[in-house]
């Protein structure tokens, strides 16, 4: 068993969401999806392709206009918030597929990441050297242009770069996308040690069991409502959802999906 | 062949039109917006320095200070009170509402300055003297302070905290949302900073072309071709399309009159377009 961090009982969780209803154009995605992430936990959302796990939590950074219900920051109602303030209240967000901007350097994207801390030149210093003793492989990069790099080394800047603020919440989609398998483990492994010290982690993933063996949460999606919640120990052991979501299933069903999409 | 003198005439000529290009393909390729009314401000920025210089009789560089901050502040409201409410419509609203208001200015100047031409005697009406040829002191004027204006405009995008804002908003709006960086507000400043440099533009060029509120439509599509041939979306493109496309425009009305001249520039343009649609440094049209 996985032991849960339980935060303070009377503080409300660093996020929740409450009867999210979201999409894009006019087509519903998301259709009704209450979450609560507590504070210092690893929280994974999975599901199949389509599911809608992206799109709750682009909603969530403020990316996607929430069509009803309510996004709340420790408490306090952000739903309408832009997303650009969203770093002010400690949450980061690490996006999929294009993650760094690849004509700047390594530096210039931690530095876009430090944007909030103003033209100090030492707080936007002192918050790269304590990032790159976090992830050694920066920091020999850091002249080098971003888009030269592999993708586990995008993926890792990616994530450094929003830690640049030293957020109390980071929100990653899909973060073992299109890596290695050797490059999943280190990232999957970063994201435990970052939760271990402290760190709120709420991430997507498509590889679903992997995942719930390192969080202390998860929910389970499907055609844009929450099917399962639990820790990740017991949902790793609950029967429906291994038969439909982890094994060599959901590679299955996420290929056929991504086919017909 | 004066080969010299119109080689340094078609530079001079090439600073006004990196100015002016460059602020448009700025606005381009930050906002995605195409600004039909960019040659009005530069034709209106003209006006007000005759009326400022002759009119009021102030010294010509209040002009060059006081017309592109009017220009800056006017592009600013534009934006945040028009084009900010329509940024995620189809590009053809940009493109309707920046015409709609070109043609607004334009009857408007009708209004205030009359169809006729206007210009600004007597000032910098000298010539100097540099490398044994003779310049004339308005154009020289003109391409320093455009040149500066261009190089420190982009000098600001590459160096300082908010250019970055700037670029990363132009290269991937999202992760500069994520960075907490307001779109919205680097869209005004980005079509103030645009505005601004049609303004200069239109002062430096009051006192050696006559300007008339009709001047914008003619100088609009020349700085078209500039930013097709430097590429679109491409600081330094405009910049070497602007000098490129100048001295051709001064060796082909020397050779083939102004109106052959004029022309080559289109010929080039459309070559642009065919052979190599991205331009010089271009990174071609966003689908």
């Amino acid at each position: 068993m996985q032991p849960d961090i339980p935060a303070a009982p009377s503080a409300p969780p660093v996020l929740e969401l409450q009867q999210l209803r979201t999409g894009y154009g006019d087509v519903p995605v998301v259709q009704g999806v209450d979450m609560r992430f507590a504070a210092g936990r690893m929280t994974a959302i999975i599901g199949s392709n389509g599911a809608g796990k992206s799109t709750v939590i682009k909603a969530a950074a403020g990316l996607l206009k929430v069509w009803s219900g309510r996004v709340l920051a420790a408490g306090a109602d952000i739903t309408r918030e832009p997303g650009h303030r969203r770093l002010a209240r400690g949450i980061a967000y690490v996006p999929q597929g294009r993650i760094v901007l690849p004509e700047m350097t390594v530096r210039e994207n931690l530095e876009l990441g430090g944007y909030p801390l103003g033209s100090d030149r030492r707080r936007v210093k002192a918050a790269i050297e304590r990032l790159v003793v976090l992830f050694p492989v920066l920091g020999d990069r850091m002249a080098q242009l971003a888009g030269n790099m592999s993708g586990g080394e995008q993926q890792m800047l990616a994530i450094a770069r929003a830690l640049m603020t030293d957020p109390a919440t980071v929100i990653l989609d899909e973060p073992s996308l299109g890596l290695s398998p050797k490059f999943v483990d280190i990232v999957f492994t970063k994201l435990q040690e970052l939760s271990a010290a402290g760190l709120t982690v709420i991430v997507v993933e498509q590889k679903a069991s992997k995942i719930l063996e390192i969080a202390q949460h998860g929910y389970v999606m499907h055609t844009g409502r929450v099917l399962f919640e639990g820790s990740g120990a017991d949902l790793l052991a609950d029967e429906q959802v291994k038969r439909v979501f982890l094994g060599e299933m959901p590679d299955a069903l996420a290929a056929s999906a991504t086919a017909e999409g | 062949m004066p080969v010299w003198e119109l080689l340094v005439g078609g530079i001079l000529l090439g600073g006004l039109y990196a100015l002016m290009a460059c602020g448009l393909n700025l606005i381009f390729g930050v906002m995605g917006v195409i600004n039909f009314a960019h040659g009005d401000f530069l034709a209106v920025a003209a006006l007000i320095t005759v009326s400022l210089v002759v009119g009021l009789g102030l010294p010509f560089i209040v002009a060059v200070v006081v017309v592109p901050l009017l220009l800056a502040a006017f592009g600013y409201v534009f934006q945040a009170v028009i084009l900010r409410r329509i940024a995620n419509g189809p590009v053809i609203m940009s493109v309707l509402a920046t015409f709609a208001v070109s043609t607004i200015i334009v009857n408007g100047a009708i209004l205030v300055w009359g169809g006729s031409y206007r210009g600004l005697p007597g000032v910098l009406g000298g010539s100097v003297e540099l490398f044994g040829l003779h310049l004339s002191e308005s154009r020289l004027v003109a391409f320093v302070v455009a040149m500066t204006g261009s190089l420190g405009v982009w000098w600001f995008l590459r160096r300082t905290r908010f250019g970055r804002a700037i670029r990363s908003v132009a290269q991937a709006p999202e992760l500069a949302t994520i960075s907490g960086i307001s779109i919205d507000r680097v869209r005004n400043v980005t079509f103030a900073l645009g505005a601004g440099m049609a303004g200069l533009g239109g002062v430096l060029m009051a006192p050696t072309f006559a300007a008339d509120p009709q001047l914008g439509s003619r100088f609009l599509i020349k700085a078209f071709a500039v930013i097709i041939v430097g590429g679109m979306g491409s600081y330094p493109g405009a910049m070497a399309g602007a000098l490129l496309l100048g001295v051709l425009e001064v060796f082909g009305s020397y050779w083939f009159g102004p109106t052959i001249g004029s022309a080559l520039l289109f010929l080039v343009m459309l070559a642009t377009l065919l052979v190599r649609p991205q331009g010089l440094f271009g990174i071609g049209l966003r689908t």
